[in-house]
């Protein structure tokens, strides 16, 4: 037969977790890119703001990268594959520091 | 689920990676058709021809009128004017003070930024279900 049949729900868990490492992601860089254009505050409280929004875009990619490994194990990834998600969790965080 | 069932939305932003984030998201729902505008070649005329259940539109206040003025003509508009629009902004202090010119007009939600992916989706499902389909 062919492939081997994937969950479907498990499948599907992991691309929301992909969507939620994306939506903390794109969502805290355009709110910077905004901040820079069109906060109404100084300087100073711009970058405060900007800081405890990094901080929170963290800890979400935090909590996501805590429940990677049950998705990929209940979703059956193989090894390239789970490397692919790893290695984008990674690029969001350098995303999110770089900011 | 029908083609009749599903909601169309339309998403007015200048930056392409929150329009196609915005995109996947909603479409990944299943239930909702999706639009992409580029915030500065969006015309209310498009916007009439699509005739959209709900707008999602950025709104920098340092960049008046763009998307400001554009939520404020969909809002005064006759045939979108009961079309619910969900502002988007970092600034949610600063967007709180002018907001009340908006919802004088039109039924408008906040969606500070930034946000996670349930945040997004339960303001579209909870403004959407307050919102019925036209018959």
């Amino acid at each position: 037969m062919g492939e081997p049949p994937m969950a479907t729900g498990a499948e599907a868990a992991v691309r929301r977790h992909r969507l939620r490492i994306r939506t903390v992601v794109v969502s805290f860089t355009a709110a910077v890119r905004s901040a820079h254009r069109d906060l109404e505050v100084g300087a100073a409280e711009r970058d405060a703001l900007i800081e405890l929004w990094r901080a929170w875009a963290i800890s979400m990619l935090d909590d996501y990268a805590l429940n990677a490994k049950p998705l990929m194990d209940a979703a059956g990834l193989n090894d390239a594959e789970r490397k692919a998600l790893e290695d984008e969790m990674q690029r969001g965080y350098q995303m999110v520091r770089d900011a | 689920m029908s083609d009749q069932a599903r909601r169309k939305i339309a998403v007015i932003n200048d930056d392409p990676a929150f329009l196609q984030l915005v995109n996947d998201v909603l479409e990944a729902e299943g239930r909702y058709d999706v639009y992409r505008f580029q915030e500065e070649e969006t015309s209310l005329a498009e916007l009439r021809a699509l005739s959209p259940d709900l707008i999602i539109i950025d709104i920098l206040l340092a960049e008046l009128p763009s998307g400001w003025e554009l939520a404020l003509l969909a809002g005064a508009d006759q045939q979108l004017g009961p079309v619910p629009i969900v502002v988007s902004s970092p600034d949610v202090p600063g967007l709180g003070r002018r907001v009340d010119e908006l919802r004088e007009i039109a039924n408008v939600r906040l969606l500070p930024k930034p946000f996670t992916l349930d945040e997004l989706r339960a303001i579209v499902h909870e403004t959407l279900a307050s919102s019925p389909a036209d018959e």
